[in-house]
């Protein structure tokens, strides 16, 4: 590293050209520099640059600084002056300051924190090193009648992809983990963040190793690194590397310690096993398995990558899908297959990725892109308000300036107090906004489920810019009072002839608009969240979703039957079957089918239903029957709606006979199955995605071995005393397996819980918005009705009711909101049409009319009450006051 | 009387100098009296004092050789003029005045 580490900070020296005055500048730099080379030879570069800064900011003195020029050498008088002006103005408007600063302290708060939100958001996996040559590989599946993208891919997608392409560095793979118990020195714990990875894992993410040797990590095939955490979890202080822990997978030997995952990674892991160690993953081309990622070499396009995926699916790929398909790989693609392979860059996974079988769910661009709008406009707002308010008061300091314009003050001199004012403001708005950050902050955090840290946040350049962006803020709001204000004439202002509403009417006006878009916009927006939020929770998914326990891991129980029997023997347990996926976040394996008679194969997903697992979760069926105890169910199949017409099973399907063709799944060889039932298509993934054809095995089948989840349909009133007493029983059975049990209304909900934070985040902005909208036109009703209460005592005396005054200033703000509807119904549209369209489910954006009329009628109804208060003073009040003055 | 008065800072800033002769300049100040006084001034406060002192005309100044070290900017040498040194014995003289008016015994120092 050249040059630069040996030159002192250039943002300070910049700095420091800028305050210093020229006849000592460069003298003291001299000095400044000769000590930052000797800091630097004798105690390297970050403590020399510490020290520098800390010097150049020391020097923010008056003998250093330089003397502010200006023609007027009593500049810095009349800042004292206009300064204490300014000050006392605002002490004497108490009600307008603290509306002005405490919406500016609202809406600033509230930008930060979403600056923060984004910041920790788009920082995901940004540092690993070479991360922006480190891509993971990722699929396009096309079937005949679907598509489905996936994150996980087959085992040597990568490995041949670093052998057969010159311009790939490295690759690494990552099998996503399950959850297996863990014993050290009879505590068992039940570990979900195990993965296995490839050897050099260490070399391709930047985790740091604190212990062990990064060469020797995997020599042995049973080795595990662990996380700092768990290694605390387990050993405690002692040393954790050469100790052993017992585990589903045999003994494993702790070889390594990392650091926890950064919290900003698309995927966590807490034990790291040997890929090795899991023999079942073999060399394919057709089986998704693993995560593969790749490093290419410097310069190369991955778009060069995607393209040499095409021949290298043709050339190892093809040949299995033959053998499986029993067709070739022409007609398999003729029929519509397809495989579109693609590299994802590493750092756009957390925001830009929604496949299947990711690590973790996603983050949204989408929602990036919304909150940062929101941001800016919720600054915006505030910003207005402030040239509102000011404005909305120089009806009110129309003679102060009037007199202050007879008594000599020159127009600069007006401007500048008006905007030393508003610089004022926006300070104080700010500084208390960094405050109310800092209190909010550990509330955010727990709502987001992040732990973004402030103090990553209060660095130099950020206060810099916080502060640089208050003097900005300030300038502009102030800029536009300032100059009107200064411009009036002495004389008709004295005389009492207050100024025209006329004046810069289109820009009032405008700002009203704006403001009354933007919460005309949340509104509609957060409404129709909240519906689509309503309808995913009440849309019949096809299955009960209510009082369902889900006892997980049920195959750790060494005798199910005895334990379902003990189960069933629970008061309040109504109903018990097992199945190997829940509705909702299950997993849904693969295998291909083929009618019998037909040559073309498809591949549907597949799940293992034990008996009375389908009555029990009050799925319906179509036509034929269930499984059941009564019946030899070991070829029988159950296909949904989907499933037969993607097949192309014309007439009754129950008979039918239906080829698992032979694959991965099922190596032995072809397989034909039965149909024996028929159930109505039913969401078994997340709305999100469309219901897919579905093939169910029986636990009887070849695939049954592993019906992971006892689902038990219980009384609600008893689910507390049914834990327990399942908790009891487990404990008797399995006293050394973790009892796993959650609801499966509660898991559904999880699905949508991103949806569900924004939508609440939204109500939360929208709330804020439309406040900062009321204070605006607070400001506006004062200045249009102070501009129109001689116009008002004229209509009252000559016989005007008060109702009838009222009536003709709604009706001004009437049609300005009106504008703003019809401006925010398109927009809103807009949005959030591209909000649902990530749910493959979704309300119709013309059923949600509703939301629009409800959003123009709050807002028209917050206006009135807002304008009638000013509105039913002005015209209640005695006209002969109002009219004296002339 | 105001104009020679010698603040704490400034008599240590103008008996550095002279220690120093003619290699008095700013970073060689600083670090005289950092490692006398024990104390970490800055470059900062060194300068105002060093600008009262000139203004005062205790102090006269001259620039001097730049160097790369510098970035290429050049030295001001620092040099103590007679009325410095006339303010420094001023100074002194006063110290003296009073520390041999206090009666001895009031200078033990008590452990009590």
């Amino acid at each position: 590293m050249p040059n630069k580490k040996q030159l002192p900070p250039k943002l300070y020296t910049r700095l420091f050209e800028w305050f210093c005055k020229e006849e000592y500048f460069l003298e003291l730099q001299g000095d400044l520099e000769e000590e930052f080379s000797e800091n630097l030879r004798e105690q390297g570069y970050s403590i020399a640059a510490r020290l520098y800064k800390k010097e150049v900011l020391k020097m923010i003195r008056p003998s250093v600084l330089k003397k502010v020029k200006l023609n007027d050498n009593n500049f810095s008088a009349m800042f004292r002056i206009n300064a204490k002006l300014a000050f006392r103005n605002l002490l004497k408007n108490k009600l307008y300051t603290f509306i002005n600063v405490g919406g500016l302290a609202i809406s600033l708060a509230v930008c930060m924190l979403i600056l923060l939100y984004v910041n920790s958001e788009t920082s995901y996996d940004d540092y690993h090193p070479n991360k922006d040559r480190l891509y993971r590989v990722a699929l396009d599946r096309f079937y005949p009648d679907h598509t489905s993208h996936y994150a996980v891919t087959p085992f040597s997608m990568a490995e041949q992809a670093a052998i057969d392409f010159p311009e790939v560095e490295a690759f690494c793979r990552i099998f996503p983990g399950f959850g297996i118990n863990v014993t050290y020195e009879n505590e068992t714990f039940l570990e979900n963040d195990l993965r296995a990875s490839d050897k050099n894992f260490f070399d391709l993410f930047g985790i740091e190793l604190l212990k062990g040797n990064k060469t020797e990590l995997f020599d042995v095939q049973n080795a595990v690194i662990i996380s700092e955490s768990t290694a605390i979890k387990y050993f405690g202080q002692d040393e954790a590397v050469g100790k052993i822990l017992k585990s589903d997978l045999g003994d494993l030997i702790v070889t390594g310690v990392a650091e926890d995952t950064p919290e900003n990674t698309h995927f966590k892991f807490d034990l790291l096993i040997n890929l090795e160690l899991l023999n079942f993953l073999q060399a394919n081309f057709v089986n998704f398995s693993v995560h593969n990622y790749l490093l290419l070499k410097e310069g190369v396009d991955p778009e060069l990558i995607n393209k040499k995926y095409v021949d290298l699916v043709e050339t190892y790929a093809a040949g299995q899908i033959e053998r499986n398909q029993k067709i070739s790989f022409e007609e398999f693609k003729a029929s519509g297959n397809g495989y579109n392979y693609f590299l994802q860059p590493v750092t756009d996974i957390h925001l830009k990725s929604q496949l299947e079988a990711e690590f973790e769910p996603n983050g949204n661009i989408t929602y990036i892109y919304i909150f940062l709008s929101i941001a800016v406009f919720i600054v915006a707002l505030a910003a207005v308000n402030f040239i509102n308010l000011a404005t909305a008061r120089s009806t009110e300091r129309a003679k102060e300036v009037g007199i202050r314009k007879v008594l000599g003050s020159e127009k600069r001199q007006l401007i500048s107090q008006f905007l030393i004012e508003s610089v004022f403001v926006s300070i104080a708005g700010m500084l208390i906004a960094v405050g109310l950050v800092y209190l909010i902050t550990p509330a955010f955090n727990g709502f987001t489920d992040k732990s973004i840290p402030l103090s990553d946040f209060t660095t130099a350049p950020n206060i810099g810019i916080l502060a640089a962006f208050s003097l900005i803020l300030g300038g502009i709001a102030g800029i536009y009072p300032a100059f009107v204000l200064s411009s009036f004439q002495p004389v008709v202002v004295l005389k009492g002839k207050m100024i025209h509403s006329k004046n810069g009417a289109w820009i009032r006006n405008g700002l009203v608009v704006f403001q009354f878009f933007i919460s005309i916009v949340l509104i509609c927006s957060t409404l129709i969240v909240g519906q689509q939020m309503r309808y995913m929770q009440d849309r019949n998914l096809g299955f009960e979703k209510d009082n369902i326990l889900v006892i997980e891991r049920a195959f750790s129980v060494p005798d199910i039957e005895t334990f379902k029997t003990e189960v069933g023997k629970i008061p309040g347990v109504n109903g018990m079957g097992a199945s190997s996926a829940m509705p909702g976040s299950g997993f849904y394996f693969g295998a291909s089918f083929r009618l019998q008679g037909v040559n073309e194969s498809i591949a549907l997903n597949c799940a293992v239903f034990a008996d009375d697992f389908q009555e029990t979760m009050q799925m319906e069926l179509i036509a034929g029957r269930s499984f059941s105890k009564e019946y030899q169910d070991t070829l029988a199949l159950i296909l949904n709606e989907s499933a037969v017409s993607a097949l192309g099973i014309e007439g009754d399907p129950v008979g039918q006979r239906v080829i698992n063709v032979q694959g991965a799944n099922n190596p032995a060889g072809d397989a034909v199955y039965q149909v024996a039932g028929v159930i109505k298509d039913y969401n078994y993934k997340s709305l999100h995605t469309e219901i897919t054809p579905m093939a169910i095995f029986s636990d009887e089948s070849s695939f049954g071995g592993n019906v992971a989840n006892l689902a038990l349909k219980i009384d609600q009133n008893q689910a507390a005393s049914i834990i327990e007493s399942v908790r009891e029983i487990w404990r008797e059975q399995a006293p050394n397996q973790t009892y796993v049990y959650s609801f499966l209304d509660d898991t559904l909900l999880e699905l949508y819980e991103a949806e569900k934070k924004s939508g609440d985040l939204f109500l939360v902005f929208t709330g804020i918005a439309i406040w900062i909208a009321c204070i605006g036109l607070f400001g506006l009703a004062t200045f249009i009705i102070g501009s129109r209460i001689k116009e008002i005592g004229v209509r009252k005396v000559l016989g005007a009711t008060s109702a009838r005054v009222v009536f003709l200033l709604m009706n001004d703000f009437n049609k300005l909101i009106f504008i703003a509807v019809v401006l925010a119904i398109p927009a809103a549209v807009w949005v959030m049409g591209q909000w649902l369209e990530s749910f493959a489910y979704r309300i119709n954006m013309m059923d949600t009319w509703i939301s629009f009329v409800i959003g123009g009628v709050v807002s028209l109804a917050v206006a009135w009450v807002t304008v009638s208060y000013h509105s039913i003073k002005a015209a209640m009040s005695n006209p002969v006051k109002n009219l004296r003055t002339e | 009387m105001k104009g020679t008065h010698l603040g704490e800072f400034q008599e240590v800033a103008l008996l550095t100098i002279l220690v120093l002769g003619d290699d008095a300049y700013g970073v060689s100040i600083k670090r005289e009296i950092n490692k006398n006084i024990k104390r970490d001034i800055s470059r900062g406060a060194l300068h105002t004092a060093l600008t009262r002192l000139e203004e005062k005309g205790l102090l006269k100044s001259k620039q001097g050789e730049a160097n790369e070290e510098r970035g290429g900017r050049p030295k001001r040498y620092y040099e103590v003029t007679n009325k410095g040194k006339q303010a420094l014995h001023d100074a002194r003289e006063m110290r003296d005045t009073l520390w041999d008016k206090i009666p001895s015994i009031r200078l033990e120092l008590q452990y009590a």
